[in-house]
């Protein structure tokens, strides 16, 4: 869900995905970067995002974009999170 | 020993871990390069001296076999059918095909002469053969095309 989140702004490359993950949680989540790229794989190959190469600066790199299924996947977990939290603040609340 | 020595030396051992077909495995190593590449100037780009800076970005990804290691593990999950090598399950429903298309063809010239009763049952075992060959045909083209769909 995150990396699908941090594609949301646009298309971008694995490292700037896993830089942007660290920026939002302001350094505290770190995504362990030798498992971004497999991941990354797998949700290429069920999808949820599309992958494209690029020549910059002599360079051939490869960027990654939110397909329209990743889309939807996105807004199903993010919904399906939202009712997870719910119930925990609630049943925090109940014990404050 | 240039600077770059330690990203060189990684990758090898990236490599010699990464037992993948050649196109996946090129593209793996590409992006770990860049990678490696991305975070040493981002280092840098903050004031660590470059060696330093190689360093941290290696750290970062991790061990070389742990980072092949979760290529593999993908690899094994979703095979590679993206080559020619995904139609070779329609050979099989071909191969029973096309010689009953060429049987059933070959019948239909009894024709010009007529057909005995057995000839007529001969002919309706050829029709029912290449029936069931080109079910079968496009079945499996159905089943490739929906795997390859499914990974794409």
């Amino acid at each position: 869900m995150l990396l699908l989140a941090a594609l949301v702004s646009g298309p971008a490359h694995g490292y700037a995905l896993s830089a942007e993950l660290r920026r939002r949680s302001d350094g505290l989540l770190a995504i362990v970067e030798g498992s971004l790229y497999p991941a990354l794989h797998r949700l290429e190959a069920a999808g949820l995002v599309a992958s494209s190469t690029e020549t910059a600066d002599g360079r051939r790199r490869r960027r990654y974009e939110l397909t329209a299924d990743g889309k939807a996947a996105l807004d199903e977990e993010m919904r399906s999170w939202e009712m997870f939290k719910r119930c925990v603040d609630s049943v925090l609340e109940k014990i404050a | 020993m240039s600077h770059d020595e330690p990203i060189k030396a990684y990758m090898r051992s990236v490599r010699s871990s990464l037992h993948l077909p050649k196109k996946q495995r090129l593209r793996v190593l590409e992006e770990i390069e860049n990678h490696l590449n991305d975070g040493a100037a981002a280092h840098m780009g903050l004031g660590t001296p470059r060696k330093q800076a190689i360093t941290l970005a290696i750290d970062e990804l991790g061990p070389p076999d742990e980072v092949a290691a979760g290529f593999i593990e993908q690899g094994a999950r979703a095979p590679d059918r993206t080559g020619p090598t995904r139609w070779l399950p329609m050979l099989v429903p071909l191969f029973l095909f096309v010689p009953a298309v060429g049987l059933l063809a070959w019948s239909l010239t009894w024709y010009s002469g007529g057909l005995t009763i057995g000839e007529q049952v001969v002919q309706r075992t050829y029709v029912l053969r290449a029936l069931i060959a080109a079910a079968l045909s496009c079945a499996a083209y159905l089943s490739i095309r929906r795997a390859h769909s499914d990974k794409a």
